[in-house]
């Protein structure tokens, strides 16, 4: 199944995050950012494609600095939001 | 001779002893947590990812900071100074300094006076004017930032700090605090108080240990980096983040420390900082009520009691403070700091330069019944060390 991956721009901002995903009923896990979408030490939220709408709406909620929401395919991970 | 229990009063230096919960809570992270924060993604590190994260909203909430981004985590208060100043002022930037500054001050300006203008402004106890006829001469074109000492560590002289950051925020001036005397004994609210830059050490009124500090700004501050390296995050780039905390957190956490500084909080969160302030007062006041009647010493601590924190300094008029401080230690088993207190600008305002004075600092757990052979130590040491003379 595919997932969209969360980046935020720090691991503060990344917790954070975590916190208004739970708020908004977003079902994710923290996972190592993959190395195609940059250094892979930090981290990023994993979370089913059906939970976009959510996601995006903690993000509103939170102000949290995105720096993309990217979805897994075949070939890597593209980016779909800024 | 049997050696008397100690009575530990150079809590301005460091606060003894710390809360138990402390000691555990630095054993606890180190045992159940351990990891490293911010450089791994295994379930441990993720722990030590949300345990630092959760001690950084804790800290920012208990200083009124609404954005703990801006937080930062430090090996201290000289340290967080150092990075306010080094960070904020650049060639030709003019910098008003209000007296009574420590070396983790006024040695980080020497150390670039050559680049930046400095005013000295003065408030003390014969202060007549008010705070914005006294710095508004003091302004200029360039003049970027304000230095605030909250309190002294000499004579405990607490500034007006409310008054400050408000003709600063006024005049478009950056407010730096140094609040390593006040940080957990006064109640300190950034956004409320209109305060820029706090620099606050842990191990001291906010009970934690030493090696561990916080800088904290608001957000209309931006810091250049001090110190450069390793962030767990963008990696790849050879330039630090701009995103904060990032851009400020260069290297390994003191997760310990950190940890030490959270339960330092909740201990005061739980006491009451008013409860511990009133009652360090209260011992400072009683041996002020019998030393200050004593024509042997002289004591420094402000004539106005709105203007003091619980810490003064005293001399046996005429007598090396170094030899009172010996006989304190080696007669009494009382430890009290002796000398300049890392101040010497303090100590020239107040008249006690080259030679300094003796600082007396309760703690929370500090005694009325030591407070008591406290003064007697001091009065019976002045009065023969005078007639010796």
């Amino acid at each position: 199944m595919s997932h969209y991956l969360a980046v935020f721009n720090t691991t503060y901002e990344t917790l954070r995050a975590e916190e208004f995903f739970r708020n908004e009923h977003v079902k994710f896990r923290p996972v190592l950012k993959p190395r195609k979408i940059g250094s892979a030490c930090r981290m990023a939220l994993r979370f089913n494609i059906q939970m976009l709408i959510s996601a995006k709406k903690a993000v509103i909620a939170g102000e949290l600095e995105l720096l993309g929401f990217y979805l897994e395919q075949n070939d890597g991970w593209k980016k779909i939001e800024e | 001779m049997r050696q008397q229990k100690l009575i530990y009063l150079d809590n301005s230096a460091t606060s003894y002893p710390k809360p138990k919960a402390v000691l555990k809570s630095m054993v606890n992270v180190l045992d159940k947590i351990g990891s490293n924060p911010g450089r791994g993604g295994y379930k441990m590190a993720n722990k030590a990812n949300e345990f630092i994260y959760n001690v950084r909203t804790n800290a920012a909430r208990f200083f009124g900071l609404s954005d703990a981004s801006k937080l930062i985590f430090t090996p201290g208060c000289t340290f967080s100074l150092n990075m306010a100043i080094m960070g904020i002022l650049k060639k030709g930037d003019h910098v008003i300094l209000l007296n009574r500054q420590h070396n983790a001050v006024t040695r980080a300006l020497n150390s670039i006076d050559k680049i930046i203008e400095i005013t000295k402004v003065n408030i003390n106890d014969n202060t007549q004017q008010n705070i914005d006829e006294l710095l508004s001469v003091a302004v200029k074109k360039n003049t970027r930032a304000i230095i605030i000492n909250h309190a002294s560590n000499v004579d405990g002289y607490l500034f007006p700090l409310k008054k400050l950051s408000a003709f600063a925020r006024k005049n478009g001036l950056i407010t730096i605090v140094d609040a390593a005397q006040t940080a957990g004994d006064i109640a300190i609210k950034m956004d409320k108080d209109k305060i820029d830059i706090l620099c606050v050490p842990a191990h001291k009124s906010l009970m934690g240990v030493a090696g561990t500090g916080i800088l904290a700004f608001s957000n209309n501050i931006d810091i250049k980096p001090f110190v450069f390296g390793g962030t767990g995050s963008f990696s790849e780039e050879m330039e630090m983040p701009t995103a904060y905390p990032d851009r400020l957190e260069s290297g390994s956490l003191n997760i310990a420390g950190i940890a030490g500084l959270d339960e330092g909080i909740k201990h005061l969160n739980k006491t009451g900082i008013k409860n511990i302030f009133n009652k360090k007062m209260n011992l400072c006041n009683q041996a002020y009520e019998v030393l200050s009647k004593n024509k042997l010493l002289k004591i420094y601590w402000s004539k106005q009691k709105s203007k003091r924190v619980p810490l003064f300094s005293f001399n046996v008029i005429g007598v090396d403070p170094a030899e009172v401080g010996n006989q304190l230690n080696w007669k009494y088993n009382i430890a009290c700091r002796v000398g300049l207190h890392c101040a010497p600008e303090a100590h020239k305002e107040i008249g006690t330069f080259p030679d300094g004075n003796i600082r007396f600092s309760p703690g929370y757990t500090t005694t009325q019944a030591e407070i008591k052979r406290f003064i007697n130590a001091v009065e019976t040491i002045a009065a023969k060390l005078v007639n010796k003379k």
